[in-house]
């Protein structure tokens, strides 16, 4: 009878148990994921960059084919995050696209931005795509 | 009786855990979306601006407002008459309403119609008028609309006519003036200088001639305009197509604490995107 009695109380532990791991394990997996937030902020930085690369005169350097200042500009970002600039004429033709030396490979979570630029009367469109640099496992 | 509290506790527990796992995700949901809401308007803040610096560069003059100690410039540097601007606003209007939306997935809308043709009126300091080409005009006005007295101290004006000089009758200037006067003007004759002090309420001209019997008149102080008079004020005039480049500088006394140092012009501008409303008045 004292065995059973043990037996019982020992599986109602293990019920209990089961039922806070289980719990845990809920808690755990509704936790706060930033991925999000990570992707909005690659955002937010890139709409800043879009603006740094225009009010700085890098665009109009790289529609005159010197794209040294505005890859400065992509290489100075942070370590993490990979840019590509593209500048397109109104006609379509691409005019530069210039990328952060070092971030070659796939690009996933891609954030696009987009903006104008007029330069010696030409309307061109401006867009700077950002991802995160892929981690090299070695 | 043991057991049942000893289960009671258990399923209370369980119970604690489940709420709290659920007010815990709802938390951090609340905390991301806190985070994340208020972007969409700051990403409308954004292309807002950079339409809105693309407007200035095609419509605006080279323009700073320079807060000094008790002293407030104003430095603009045009050409009269301006470049012509519509083509431009028509084109980046179109771009604004067609291509940047799309590529947004934005509805952007300006309202150009308060724009007319390369006629722009700035406002300065609040209170402070500069206009050039209004009406299709080749006349340049700085002074306070629609009247009243500015109060400068000083004007500065480089102008640069590329023409020979054929003729000029300068300035008559007055010791008792209150306001300092510094033209330099340059064209193929060379350089001169006009240099002295003018009285804020009286009436004072200099009148450059040049080729096929064209003119550049400058007015300082008392100026007419469309019946009210500002003193003060400063008009630059030419005639016969004339054309000419000029930075001019005026020092005013210190501006009112709110007064706005923007310049700013007329187009409205909205952008919408999924429940994310914005308006504002594109300026620079």
């Amino acid at each position: 009878m004292r065995s059973r009695k043990g037996f019982v109380i020992t599986l109602d532990a293990i019920v209990a148990l089961s039922f806070m791991l289980l719990s845990l394990y809920f808690i755990q997996a509704m936790s706060f994921n930033p991925t999000a937030m990570k992707g909005t902020q690659l955002k937010q930085f890139s709409l800043d960059a879009l603006s740094v690369l225009e009010k700085s005169g890098s665009l109009g350097k790289a529609i005159t084919g010197n794209t040294t200042a505005a890859r400065d500009i992509l290489l100075y970002s942070p370590e993490p995050y990979c840019m590509q600039l593209s500048i397109v004429a109104m006609n379509g033709s691409s005019v530069a696209t210039i990328d952060k030396p070092g971030c070659m490979g796939a690009q996933t979570e891609v954030q696009i931005s987009h903006g104008a630029f007029r330069f010696n009367g030409i309307l061109y469109s401006t867009t700077l795509r950002s991802w995160f640099r892929e981690e090299v496992n070695e | 009786m043991k057991a049942f509290v000893f289960s009671m506790i258990a399923v209370s527990f369980m119970m604690l855990l489940i709420f709290l796992a659920a007010a815990t995700a709802t938390g951090y949901a609340e905390m991301e979306r806190s985070f994340i809401d208020p972007l969409a308007v700051s990403y409308a803040s954004s292309t807002m601006g950079n339409v809105g610096r693309q407007f200035s560069l095609i419509l605006l003059p080279d323009a700073s407002v320079t807060d000094g100690n008790g002293t407030v410039f104003i430095r603009i540097a045009d050409s009269i008459p301006r470049p012509a601007t519509s083509s431009a606003i028509n084109e980046f209007n179109s771009f604004v309403a067609n291509n940047l939306s799309t590529m947004v997935h934005a509805n952007i809308t300006t309202n150009i119609s308060k724009v007319n043709g390369s006629s722009l009126e700035i406002l300065a300091a609040d209170k402070f008028t500069y206009s050039n080409g209004l009406n299709g005009s080749s006349e340049m006005f700085f002074g306070k609309l629609p009247s009243g007295a500015t109060d400068v101290r000083s004007y500065s004006l480089n102008i640069t006519v590329d023409d020979y000089r054929a003729s000029e009758s300068l300035f008559i200037w007055d010791p008792l003036g209150d306001i300092d006067v510094t033209v330099y003007y340059f064209d193929y004759n060379g350089t001169g200088l006009s240099q002295g002090k003018l009285k804020s309420d009286a009436t004072n001209s200099l009148s450059l001639g040049y080729g096929n019997a064209s003119r550049l008149i400058l007015d300082i102080g008392e100026i007419n305009i469309n019946g009210s008079y500002s003193d003060g004020a400063i008009r630059m005039n030419l005639t016969n197509g004339l054309l000419a480049s000029f930075v001019l500088v005026a020092e005013l006394p210190a501006q009112p604490s709110n007064a706005s140092s923007n310049l700013v012009f007329q187009i409205p501008m909205t952008y919408s995107q999924d429940g994310i409303y914005k308006a504002i008045n594109a300026s620079r």
